[in-house]
C-alpha cells in the first residue's frame, strides 16, 4: 500500500492548502473528477471541523492528512488532537430540504458533504487523539 | 476576500474577488452581508462567477445572511461554476431556497419585478 502524509498547523487559512494537495493527488488515481472534486471538500471540511471543534480555534494544533491507495480504492485520514466528537449521530445524520428560512441548517452540512463524498466514514478517538477514516474505492471502469 | 458591490435597478449585485468562499473567509463575507443588509439592501445577487471552491462554511454564511434579511426581502445567486452549482445540488439548497440564474441581468430581472420588501 502507498501512503502520504499530510500535515498544517490547525489554521483555517492552511485548509486550502490540504485541498489542493488531495486534489492533486487523486488527480494521478482512477476517481473521476467529481470524485476527486468531492474528496478535495471532504478533507477540507474534516481539517475545518478538527481545528473549529476539535481544537476550538486554537492555532497551535496539529491536523494530519494520511492518504493510502491500494489497487483498489483510497484512505483517507484525518487527524487531530483535541476535543473528541461528543455526538457521533452527526455522523450519520441526513440533510432534510429547508421549506423556509428558519429551517434553514447552519451546522452539520460538513459531515453532510463528507459521507456524501466517501464510500464510508468512520471514526475513533482515543487516548492518541481523533482520526476521521474516509474511503473511497475506485470505479470499475477506471481502474 | 474582496467584494465588489454594484446597484442595479433597485438591486444590490456583489461580486466575490476570489477563488474561496470557504471556512477561512466565510465570517468576512458574513459581515459584509450584514452590513448591507442593515444599510438597507434588501434585494442582492451574488455573483459567485470567481468562485472555484465553497464549503459548508461558505453555504452557512449564506443562509445567515439570508436568515439577517427575516424573509424581508432575498439573496439570489448567478455565474455559479459546475462545482459550486453541485454543491447546491448536493445540500439542496437549490430546491427553493436560493433562487439561481445563469447571469448577473437575468437575476435582477428576476429580482426587480418580485414583490417589494416589507
Amino acid at each position: 500500500m502507498d501512503m502520504i502524509e499530510l500535515s498544517i498547523t490547525s489554521r483555517l487559512e492552511l485548509v486550502h492548502l490540504l485541498g489542493l494537495a488531495v486534489r492533486g493527488i487523486c488527480g494521478g488515481l482512477p476517481l473521476s473528477k467529481d470524485e476527486a472534486d468531492g474528496l478535495e471538500l471532504a478533507v477540507c471540511e474534516a481539517a475545518n471541523n478538527s481545528i473549529k471543534h476539535a481544537y476550538a480555534g486554537r492555532s497551535d494544533g496539529l491536523v494530519r492528512v494520511t492518504l493510502a491507495v491500494d489497487g483498489t480504492g483510497l484512505v483517507i485520514g484525518v487527524y487531530d488532537k483535541g476535543t473528541p466528537l461528543e455526538d457521533r449521530q452527526k455522523l450519520s445524520n441526513d440533510l432534510s430540504v429547508a421549506r423556509s428560512v428558519d429551517e434553514l441548517p447552519e451546522g452539520g452540512m460538513g459531515l453532510f458533504l463528507i459521507r456524501n463524498a466517501a464510500d464510508s466514514v468512520g471514526y475513533k478517538a482515543g487516548e492518541q487523539g481523533n482520526v476521521l477514516v474516509i474511503r473511497k474505492a475506485f470505479s470499475e471502469e477506471q481502474a | 476576500m474582496d467584494f465588489e458591490d454594484k446597484s442595479e435597478n433597485g438591486v444590490t449585485v456583489v461580486s466575490i474577488k476570489g477563488q474561496r468562499m470557504d471556512a477561512a473567509v466565510a465570517p468576512l463575507f458574513k459581515s459584509h452581508m450584514v452590513d448591507l443588509i442593515q444599510q438597507g439592501h434588501k434585494r442582492l445577487v451574488l455573483n459567485l462567477e470567481t468562485v472555484d471552491f465553497m464549503d459548508s462554511s461558505g453555504l452557512a454564511s449564506l443562509m445567515s445572511s439570508m436568515k439577517t434579511l427575516g424573509g424581508s426581502g432575498e439573496i439570489a445567486v448567478c455565474c455559479l461554476g459546475d462545482k459550486v452549482r453541485k454543491l447546491f445540488t448536493i445540500t439542496r439548497l437549490d430546491r427553493g431556497v436560493f433562487r439561481i440564474f445563469g447571469t448577473t441581468a437575468e437575476a435582477v430581472a428576476a429580482l426587480t419585478t418580485a414583490p417589494a420588501p416589507e
